[in-house]
């Protein structure tokens, strides 16, 4: 992630520079919607649960302190918005009748691939998704920040404000129970 | 090393992080012990299978979304976000005492005998065009104090007098100093007058017939929760007491048609 740039877009977008929000928006979209996916599941929530996001960033850019930590705070934020929505899909049962085994979208195949192969990719892809999202949350955050999402232990730390010890031994466990969801298919 | 011990170290052997002692004793231990080598063994496929996951390409509307949300927000979204930006917090008996107090002053001010309107008189609508040179108010006119009760048979504020009701007002927002429970805030507060015991029983026997739930705060007051639906029984029951009611607006049918469940509390003297 090309941070200098998005200290640069952010004091931009101070300014005043609404492109230098747009240009924001651009270079974290793809990371903030799969972050969402990951908590909601479902493809119309997350982009809804993305958008939310930044708006808020729209609107409470003026509470970031430092310029060049950006990417924890928006992270912050981020899942703070995520939990919240989490909890209220929770309530309403939109959870309760998803499983492993839910078909989701038809087979789109890639240049190359054959109808077999790409069918096995794709329902791994949904069957690993599906048990993240199954995970507790505080398991699902870390295995989202590291695993998908890629982000250094010094990152998550900031991040869930947690010492780096913690956050190595939360990840270690949310592996070994996803590990233990996925045991069937492996 | 116990097999709890071993699996613990997973993600540091994953990462390549582990001390060289740990190291060893870990792969010895994975050597010796079949079940962690099989947990090790998925344990890594399960890494595979997450680090092989390609990141999902955001909708292409995501943008004019954000923009489209923005431009939707309005004065009270704005409002809220600052107060949200406050960090803003009322503890709930705080804010229970802040109701109550301006839910007495209220009532406090709007308090004075004055003739109250007969509550089965209805104004007949208005028929026929405008006359040339007619000016129709378009200020509405405000509300006389009296419109704040409803009295059945003719009586006036002067017959009945509405301290109990204030007094009803009061035993039933403020908040409790014990471990009662919290009550809930009142739709419409009754005033039954000349009632005796008998009769009261015999009104408590219709509630409880129709299924409205009764709560006894104590021997002169009570709250029924009735549904929304049922507020003309509700009615029929009062007209055959001499009764005040707050707020007059209660007497109509559809008071409350934004809720499925009234509460009315009843004070009988």
């Amino acid at each position: 992630m090309p941070y200098q740039e998005a200290t640069e877009l952010v004091r931009a977008f101070r300014q005043g520079d609404q492109q230098a929000f747009n240009r924001l928006v651009t270079l974290y979209q793809r990371k903030i919607y799969n972050l969402a996916l990951g908590y909601v599941k479902q493809e119309d929530e997350a982009k809804d649960l993305a958008q939310d996001i930044f708006v808020t960033v729209f609107r409470q850019i003026d509470k970031l302190k430092d310029e060049t930590k950006f990417g924890a705070w928006l992270y912050q934020l981020a899942i703070n918005h995520c939990r919240n929505r989490y909890q209220k899909l929770r309530r309403r049962g939109f959870f309760s009748n998803q499983s492993l085994d839910d078909p989701e979208t038809g087979l789109n195949l890639s240049s190359g691939a054959t109808p077999e192969k790409e069918y096995e990719r794709q329902n791994t892809s949904r069957l690993v998704r599906a048990a993240i999202a199954s995970l507790a949350p505080a398991e699902k955050e870390v295995i989202l920040l590291r695993d998908l999402q890629e982000l250094s232990y010094e990152e998550i730390s900031e991040i869930l404000d947690l010492p780096m010890g913690t956050v190595k031994s939360k990840l270690n466990r949310a592996r070994l129970a996803l590990k233990n969801r996925l045991k069937h298919y492996l | 090393m116990q097999c709890t011990e071993a699996r613990s170290l997973f993600t540091d052997f994953a990462d390549n992080t582990l001390a060289r002692q740990e190291l060893h004793t870990l792969t010895d231990h994975l050597l010796g012990c079949r079940d962690c080598a099989l947990e090790w063994r998925e344990f890594q496929q399960t890494l595979n299978l997450m680090h092989s996951l390609e990141p999902q390409a955001s909708p292409p509307d995501l943008l004019p979304g954000i923009h489209a949300k923005l431009a939707q927000k309005g004065v009270f979204s704005r409002a809220w976000d600052v107060i949200e930006s406050l960090n803003f917090s009322l503890s709930i008996p705080a804010a229970a005492a802040i109701f109550t107090i301006a839910m007495i002053a209220g009532f406090l001010l709007k308090t004075s005998p004055m003739e109250q309107p007969d509550i089965f008189h209805t104004r007949a609508a208005r028929t026929g065009t405008l006359q040339q040179g007619e000016i129709i108010a378009t200020r509405r006119a405000p509300a006389e104090a009296g419109n704040m009760f409803a009295v059945s048979h003719g009586g006036t504020p002067q017959d009945m007098s509405l301290m109990p009701l204030a007094q009803t007002a009061l035993a039933t927002h403020l908040p409790p100093d014990n471990d009662a429970p919290r009550l809930l805030s009142p739709d419409m507060h009754v005033l039954i007058e000349n009632i005796d015991r008998a009769h009261q029983a015999g009104l408590f026997r219709e509630m409880l017939h129709r299924n409205w739930h009764l709560h006894r705060i104590n021997s002169d007051l009570f709250l029924v929760h009735l549904p929304q639906a049922e507020l003309g029984d509700f009615h029929a029951l009062l007209s055959r007491h001499r009764f005040a009611l707050m707020p007059a607006a209660a007497v109509e049918s559809r008071f409350g048609s934004d809720k499925e469940v009234l509460t009315a509390a009843i004070r009988f003297q």
